[in-house]
């Protein structure tokens, strides 16, 4: 079948992992396996006097049990975030003398079995001298906090501003009306479907090879053998197979994956170490957690003047590989959407607390700013009298004032936000709402409206992405691309892409990925980047192709020739070849390994509007979203049922955080939240019945396809959307996430009270 | 420690079962494992006497206007026997999800005795009883406490009867957060005038009323004075209002 960009074949990748045959990590098997375990902290923050491995060592089918000591040659997991005067906080694979967080790893045994490994992990007598904890923001900033780092006595490790702090502090004292919140965004645990694993194998000749779920070889690859390992980079291939859900965590580098590599190479076998559910809780990168007090200036006509806003970002125990750059340089650059804001200024301090590290995920800082500002306009349209919908459109940007700079580093390219924002109305009966009301009202029930605009950056900060083309002796061509998918379809929309450019069937296309061995470089998954950057690596890989195609052509079919259709025809005849039997004509002369390239970082801003109507049971405390209505632009659309998957998959995660989730640590930094019996995901049945969801692209001009990347806007829009329908619903008062049942029957039952007097 | 494990026997009829329970005094009995096995994560596992392969516990039968149903039915079995149909399968709808359901079975739900769990809310609803190897025990005096109950060392549950043709009508409320887990509940069955209420999720124990002819808010304050209250993820404040709330939209359907 032919199918080219902005069709929607099934994913070609669900055959294989619908009927058990993808192959996660643990999947992987080779002979002579031997388990790892990691020994972690009990405690939140602790001095570590002693540890006592002799009994583990002697248990049944113990191969090895290692401490900091016995890997004290390898580097620490690096904070790659370049903010200037940032104090390190330096992680160990394994830690030496004080544990930090609930999770912390202190040893790590190797055995014959899983249940072995387990069970001398147990055997592992380590003396603790426990220390005060500071678990959230608030206790890690008080005076006299104890201190979790000595190179951070106040526990900040950064203080970061962006804008103009003059004019933003000077329009809003003169500004007409000023909207102020305090905003708290709950610390929440990513949960992928599959917990993270790692499998290391030895050989003499070729060194190491580190199997492990990823959202790319390259960069895991160069941490672990430049900053870890310090071995040449030949000397270790990093393999992914499937991935089960990344939504961030599966970017970075965790102790687990050095242990592995470092016991396989002592003990000359492969090692594995999966971890489990609890493992996850513990020591995945958890998302979020930032406090900010924000305010809103706005005139007399309600136009914004200014935005200031202050934020605390909590980092956890180390500061994660990205950790300090979520609340600065990936999301505290947009602090203000897409709004036409003349003085912004945002300043955000990092501290560091007895908790999980914090790093990306789904959205990474940008979730943050648009739920922010949003949260703010609902609120200034509340308190000024105005229609949510008209004080956006007044302040949005319009077509022709773009490209606008925002004063904080970013240019916005292209887009008709004041368009998208009417579609979307009109597409959630925007007039509709107050006849839905009065019926949900008659049935007992309050009901609430909210709106967002977001905007996202996505693939920000790059300049580049590969892939590598291959003309397999079969027929099939063969192609590498530097990212990698963790869920998202890239075997099936790269498929397309590749497809239609060279003018094949889309089963001729192969798409391949995770493995240095074939593909050494790439820059992975994150931040919506994939189509944008491995679909331009795809396209310019193929004009390679069709140029050099033609050049074959001509020695075989003549001086004159053209390509079209998949067909190289000598032109003014009926002499033509195919892309195949060029190919097999002259084996591996098509293959082609392409770089797309750009001079400076060109984001894409993908955008769009998301409107949720809610019910809340006074009598419950329960909320149902009763509507929910989007209209995005996501530029170019590859495949238009993947994209709208991507947005369902992301609107349960925001509205999982905007409901139910939130991490717990107790004061003594403890986590309450270690397991799904305590930690609340969303269910089918928390989800909108339906999602009236729209597409209204302005493609994008700065990249071949016109894409702009869709996977993290379904979780930016929901959050936002959902939780300002339940203020409204509350008669504006104020709710912060997670919106649950019993907070929200208080604030029912003290509506009623006040109504009642 | 984690890992280490009694042993698994599978006994083919009561009589086998006995004697493998009076031989082991640690053993566990095993049935849908769905509360047995994740209550024993990281601890070293007893002997597990599965019952799964005992026929005689697996049948539900119809004696005159008395329902029995064999311990290892599973509540995905009897939700679908037409003599639940109505509030009785509605509310064994509410347990966890389909294969929780497909597993989980009679005798355990009633000898785990989670005092949120459904199964003791309606079979208390329908003033049932739980059959033993040795005895007949009244559902009301059956659950004593939180996972307590009135079963002594090695007493088999064996059955659960009740009466059928009985209409009620159940509302609950499933709060998952992430501090935990709250289900609170409420059947109401109309005895003449008035009505009767049981409810679950708020003391200790589910709890039945006698028949209340106006509002059952006193009912639910006396329960408070007169039980624990159940220590849940919410406040006690806010279950007994909203069991209150349940209990009347259960009213309005009954
Ligand atoms: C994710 C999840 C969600 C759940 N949600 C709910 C819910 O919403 N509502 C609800 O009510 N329950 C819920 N459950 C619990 C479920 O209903 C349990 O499985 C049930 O309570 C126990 O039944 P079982 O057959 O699995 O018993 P098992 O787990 O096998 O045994 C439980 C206990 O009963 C003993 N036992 C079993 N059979 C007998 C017998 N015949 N005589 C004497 N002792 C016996 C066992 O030794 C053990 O101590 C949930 C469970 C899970 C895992």
């Amino acid at each position: 079948m032919k199918f080219g960009v902005g069709q929607s074949p099934r994913r070609v990748e669900d055959e294989r992992l619908l009927t058990g045959r993808g192959r996660y990590t643990d999947d992987f098997q080779p002979e002579g396996t031997a388990y790892g375990v990691t020994v972690r902290s009990p405690y939140g923050h602790a001095r570590i006097l002693g540890i006592d491995t002799a009994d583990a060592r002697a248990m049944p089918g113990v191969l090895a049990v290692y401490t900091a000591e016995d890997i004290a040659h390898y580097g620490p997991i690096p904070c790659l975030v370049p903010l200037p005067g940032r104090i390190e906080t330096y992680r160990a694979l394994l830690t030496k003398d004080i544990v930090r967080f609930v999770g912390d790893g202190v040893a790590f045994v190797v055995a014959e079995t899983r249940a072995a490994a387990r069970a001398a992990a147990e055997a592992v007598v380590v003396d603790y001298e426990e220390l005060p904890a500071a678990a959230t923001l608030d206790a890690a900033l008080a005076p006299g906090a104890p201190a979790i780092w000595e190179s951070a006595p106040d526990n900040r490790t950064f203080d970061w501003h962006i804008g103009d702090e003059n004019a933003t502090r000077a329009a809003i004292a003169a500004a007409a009306h000023v909207t102020r919140l305090r905003i708290v965004q709950n610390r929440v645990a990513p949960t992928s479907m599959e917990v993270r694993a790692a499998l290391a194998e030895w050989s003499d000749d070729t060194g190491l090879t580190l199997t492990v779920g990823s959202q790319g070889v390259a960069a895991m690859h160069k941490t672990l053998s430049r900053e870890i390992l310090k071995c040449p980079p030949e000397r270790l291939r990093v393999v992914t197979g499937d991935v089960g859900g990344g939504f961030g965590l599966k970017v970075f580098l965790y102790p687990e994956y050095g242990l592995v590599l470092h016991a396989a190479e002592h003990l000359k076998r492969p090692v594995k170490w999966t971890g489990e559910r609890s493992d996850a809780f513990q020591t995945d990168s958890h998302g979020r957690a930032v406090v900010s007090e924000a305010a809103l200036a706005l005139d007399a006509e309600g136009n914004f003047l200014a935005l200031a806003v202050e934020s605390w970002s909590d980092l956890g125990a180390y500061q994660a590989q990205f950790g300090p750059a979520i609340q600065t340089m990936a999301g505290g650059r947009i602090i203000g959407g897409v709004y036409r804001i003349p003085a912004i200024h945002n300043h955000v301090h990092g501290v560091v607390t007895n908790t999980a590290p914090v790093d990306a995920y789904r959205g990474a800082g940008r979730p943050e700013a648009t739920y922010l500002v949003e949260r703010l306009i609902e609120t200034a349209a509340r308190e000024t009298g105005r229609d949510a919908g008209d004080l956006r459109r007044r302040n949005l940007l319009r077509p022709d004032e773009l490209p606008h700079a925002n004063g904080l580093g970013l240019t916005f390219d292209v887009g008709n936000f004041p368009a998208l924002l009417d579609a979307a109305l009109e597409k959630a009966d925007w007039t509709g709402f107050p006849a839905r009301r009065a019926a949900a009202e008659a049935r007992g029930l309050r009901y609430g409206r909210g709106l967002a605009y977001y905007v996202e950056i996505a693939g920000g900060g790059d300049l580049d992405e590969f892939a590598d083309v291959r003309f397999l002796a079969d027929g099939t061509i063969e192609a590498a691309v530097g990212t990698q998918s963790n869920g998202q379809g890239h075997e099936t929309s790269y498929a397309q892409v590749l497809a239609e450019r060279l003018g094949v069937p889309m089963d001729q296309v192969r798409i391949v990925q995770g493995d240095t061995a074939r593909l050494e470089v790439g820059r992975g998954t994150g931040g919506s980047r994939s189509m944008v950057w491995g679909g331009g690596a795809l396209i310019e890989a193929a004009s390679t192709i069709i140029e050099k195609g033609l050049d074959l052509a001509r020695t075989d079919l003549g001086e004159d020739v053209d390509f079209g259709d998949g067909l190289f025809r000598a032109r003014g005849t009926n002499t033509t070849m195919s892309l195949a039997e060029l190919a097999a004509r002259h084996p591996q002369a098509l293959d082609t390994r392409a770089r797309y390239a750009k001079e400076k970082p060109t984001p894409t801003f993908p955008n769009g509007c998301h409107v949720a109507e809610v019910e809340v049971d006074p009598e419950t405390g329960r909320v149902r979203v009763a509507r929910y209505s989007i209209v995005d632009d996501f530029g170019t659309l590859v495949n238009p049922l993947l994209v709208e998957g991507q947005v369902h998959g992301g609107i349960a995660q925001g509205l999982g955080q905007a409901l139910l989730e939130n991490v717990v640590y107790d004061e003594s930094a403890q986590l309450l939240t270690g397991s799904f019996m305590d930690y609340g995901i969303p269910r089918a049945d928390d989800m909108p019945r339906s999602i009236a969801f729209a597409s209204r692209p302005v493609p994008n001009p700065n990249n071949p396809l016109g894409a702009k990347g869709c996977g993290e806007a379904g979780t930016i829009g929901a959050m936002p959307s959902v939780m300002n329908a339940i203020v409204d619903a509350l008669e504006g008062t104020h709710v912060d996430m997670p919106a649950t049942p019993e907070t929200l029957w208080r604030i029912c039952r003290d509506l009623a009270e006040k109504a009642a007097a | 420690m984690a890992g280490e494990s009694g042993g698994y026997a599978a006994p083919d009829d009561l009589g086998a079962l006995r004697a493998l329970l009076d031989a082991n005094p640690g053993a566990a009995i095993l049935a849908g494992g769905q509360s047995l096995l994740p209550s024993l994560r990281g601890k070293a596992s007893p002997l597990f006497v599965d019952i799964g392969r005992i026929a005689a516990l697996k049948t539900i039968e119809i004696e005159d206007n008395r329902l029995r149903v064999g311990a290892g039915v599973t509540l995905a079995a009897l939700a679908r026997h037409p003599a639940t149909a109505g509030g009785f399968a509605e509310a064994i709808g509410f347990v966890g999800n389909v294969t929780i359901r497909n597993r989980a079975t009679v005798g355990g739900c009633l000898a785990w005795a989670d005092p949120r769990g459904e199964l003791p809310l309606v079979l208390l609803a329908l003033g049932g009883t739980v059959v033993t190897d040795r005895r007949e025990i009244a559902m009301e005096s059956f659950i004593t406490g939180p996972s307590r109950t009135a079963l002594e060392p090695g007493e088999v549950i064996v059955a659960a009867a009740f009466e059928t043709g009985r209409k009620f009508a159940v509302e609950e409320l499933l709060v998952r957060n992430s501090t935990g887990r709250a289900v609170v509940a409420a059947a109401c069955e109309r005895v003449g005038d008035a009505m009767r209420y049981t409810i679950s999720g708020l003391v200790d124990r589910p709890v039945r009323s006698g028949p209340i002819a106006g509002d059952p808010g006193p009912w639910l304050d006396d329960l408070l004075l007169q039980f624990p209250v159940l220590a849940d993820a919410s406040s006690p404040d806010y279950r007994r209002r909203v069991v209150h709330a349940l209990a009347l939209r259960a009213r309005e359907r009954a």
